[in-house]
């Protein structure tokens, strides 16, 4: 329990490092330039730490992104603090954020256990603009270079030309142990000269977070982040001792095109390279439904890309997915597709039917009395009728998975589609996502764009996305307190990654412990702008 | 006849209320008596109350509510800026201080996000098939162990 409370606390963090940076880098040129200063102030076990570099006089564009940022990640009482701070200035709110987060920031975070951070903010400028920073912050002097502001809670020293920022508590020892690191830039003391953070010192990004990670994971995330137009784009590198996206895969050429080509429509692509063949993690529903493994001769008729796209079902309570393998001869794959759902539906039905050794509780679920029915008729119709849809995936998820997923709604669909060069096996849980999914592949899956050789690539809309967990809302029963929690945790991911706006990643896996993506952010404010990951050469 | 020349409406509607009407009455009437009662001058005494008894003759009734109501806009105006720094002073005031902001954002806001991360991770591992490919065209890799499926929805 108590490491899972560190747990929370380090993501929390880690996010709040992340609108730091978010800030900062609205706020800092693009020809900032490069030393480690800001490292210095870290003490070596620093969980996070961030450097922002930037000239006091960009306040330029995205300005206006500062405060839905803020809102979304820290809550509408840092909104309040906020603007109280710009009052206190008399300026606007965006002017405040500017004031403060203009120039060169640093930021760092360390762990003291038991649930204890301690964090220092460090900005770097003249006196001049200290002074206004002191005076937003209510800050007064008790001491040559040292001010304190007892309505915020925080202490201030003023050395090498950092104005550093503390909370109360313990903020004296702290403000002096980083005063004393900075002037000597020792790497002994400071994460400087930690190992993990060494292929980050000659990095020119503009904004540099490092990120240390606790067991299992281990190891250290370093996230470089610039800007191109009105996206933000993080370059991440990992080291970790045990990846957290599994084990890596080899990369391979994935299509770009046709993962934009579903934006318009979906909360979430993803696409990564795949066979059919299946992993150890398949091994629960094999076991279940042995028909579900895919038979050589279908996967020899396989390119090896796989595309998973969430979007909106006509059932409001649950999302649309959709899965689509790429294939050479589509004719033979609409062939292949058709015995082989025949043989899935048929156990998806035998497993939903099951009697349970375990008695009534896991018996199948009676309001799915209907549709399993119906779902035999459409077995026993798969051959004659030629369709291609069956309703055993919902009651066979819903006992397998417990209705809290609220997947019990959930259809079978399928179809196979020809392209020009080539085709796809296409799945879905509903019939017009599978029509919607497969227009799109249809018409936009044999492009001449480059295929950039990745592990994955995809994009997640945030405002759609937010949209489907709110109506979802997997694993909140209504009524149960302890779902509270859960919802609570829901609306606060949703509102996070609505006001992210829209991301587009790409990542692989170069080698086993080792994890490298590149992630494009276009804030909501900013609008989405469909051309510019061709433009900045992130992909998708 | 009122004060700009125009006559009473016949329309009871809209004439002023009788009420307005009694206590501007009782307000002038309360200014003559205090202009009688002061020690001042015959004369001053007799300049206010000439002034009180020429405002009681002159001013039109009608002209009350309009009077009252450009006051209280006046008043409002006038006002407003020492209210909205009132409201703001207020505001300010509740206010969580940077520093509680900080650890709120480190601890609450954080741990929500992290219940959400959780709950989408536990929504997503049943279906988290590993994506990597075989290392062998051949399919040689292929790591599913068909026996232990078997055994297990047989059995």
């Amino acid at each position: 329990m108590h490491a899972r409370r560190n747990d929370d606390q380090r993501v929390g963090a880690t996010l709040l490092a992340l609108f730091v940076a978010t800030i900062a880098c609205l706020l800092v040129p693009r020809s900032a330039c490069a030393d480690n200063a800001a490292f210095a102030l870290a003490p070596r076990d620093a969980v996070v730490a961030i450097d922002a570099r930037g000239a006091a006089d960009v306040l330029g564009i995205g300005g206006a992104a500062i405060r839905p940022v803020l809102g979304s990640l820290a809550g509408e009482q840092a909104l309040a603090t906020f603007d109280s701070l710009a009052r206190r200035t008399k300026t606007p709110a965006d002017a405040a954020a500017r004031e403060v987060f203009a120039g060169r920031v640093a930021f760092y975070l360390t762990d003291h256990g038991a649930g204890e951070y301690r964090w220092i903010f460090g900005v770097q400028a003249d006196d001049a603009r200290c002074e206004r920073v002191l005076k937003m912050l209510g800050g007064r002097m008790i001491a040559p270079q040292r001010f304190a502001s007892a309505t915020e809670r925080l202490v201030f020293r003023r050395i090498g030309g950092w104005l550093l920022i503390a909370p109360v508590e313990g903020g004296d020892a702290a403000l002096d142990a980083a005063a004393a690191r900075t002037m000597a830039e020792d790497a002994g003391s400071s994460l400087l000269g930690d190992p993990l953070i060494q292929e980050f010192l000659a990095s020119d990004a503009p904004v540099r977070i490092f990120l240390r990670h606790t067991a299992p994971i281990g190891g250290a995330t370093l996230i470089g982040i610039t800007r191109t137009g009105n996206a933000l784009r993080a370059d991440l590198r990992g080291t970790y001792d045990q990846s957290p996206i599994g084990a890596g895969s080899r990369p391979r050429p994935l299509d770009t095109r046709a993962v934009r080509a579903l934006e318009d429509a979906a909360a979430m692509v993803v696409s990564n390279p795949s066979d059919g063949a299946a992993s150890p993690a398949d091994a629960f529903w094999l076991a279940l439904v042995p028909e579900l493994k895919l038979s050589p001769a279908m996967r020899a008729n396989m390119v090896g890309e796989r595309i998973v796209a969430f979007g909106t079902s006509a059932d409001p309570t649950r999302p649309a997915m959709a899965l689509a393998w790429r294939v050479e001869d589509a004719r033979q794959a609409e062939a292949d597709q058709d015995a082989y759902m025949h043989g899935v539906c048929c156990g998806l039905l035998r497993a939903a039917e099951f009697p349970s050794s375990r008695g009534a509780e896991f018996a199948p679920v009676a309001v799915h009395a209907d549709r399993l029915k119906a779902a035999a008729r459409q077995v026993a119709d798969l051959g004659a009728a030629g369709k291609r849809e069956c309703d055993a995936l919902g009651p066979f998820l819903d006992r397998y998975l417990g209705s809290a997923f609220k997947l019990g709604s959930c259809g079978l669909h399928w179809t196979t589609v020809e392209t020009p060069c080539g085709g796809w096996q296409v799945y879905a849980s509903d019939r017009e996502w599978l029509l919607a999914v497969s227009n799109e592949l249809k018409s936009n899956s044999c492009g001449e764009e480059e295929h950039p050789a990745a592990t994955g690539i995809g994009f997640c809309d945030g405002p759609r996305a937010a949209a489907v967990v709110r109506k979802w809302r997997p694993l909140v029963v209504e009524g149960v307190k302890s779902s509270d929690r859960i919802a609570r945790g829901l609306e606060a991911l949703a509102t996070a990654v609505e006001g992210l706006g829209r991301i587009r990643f790409r990542y692989e896996t170069p080698a086993p412990h080792r994890v490298e993506a590149q992630i494009e952010i276009v804030p909501k404010s900013a609008g989405a702008a469909p051309a510019a990951s061709a433009k900045t050469g992130t992909a998708p | 006849m009122n004060l700009f020349g125009g006559a009473w409406s016949p329309d009871p509607e809209r004439q002023p209320s009788s009420r307005s009407q009694r206590l501007l009455v009782r307000a002038l009437l309360a200014l003559r008596s205090e202009a009688r009662s002061r020690p001042y001058s015959q004369s001053d005494r007799a300049r206010a109350e000439a002034l009180a008894d020429r405002i009681m003759l002159e001013l039109p009734r009608s002209v009350l509510p309009i009077g009252l109501a450009a006051l209280f806009i006046v008043g409002v105006v006038c006002l407003m800026p020492l209210m909205r720094d009132a409201v703001a002073e207020g505001t300010e005031q509740r206010a969580v201080p940077v520093a509680s902001v900080m650890e709120h954002g480190i601890r609450s806001q954080g741990a929500a996000l992290s219940d959400g991360f959780e709950a989408m991770r536990e929504v997503v591992a049943p279906f988290a098939a590993g994506d990597a490919p075989s290392s062998d065209a051949d399919g040689s890799s292929d790591r599913t162990p068909p026996a232990d499926a078997t055994a297990f929805s047989r059995s």
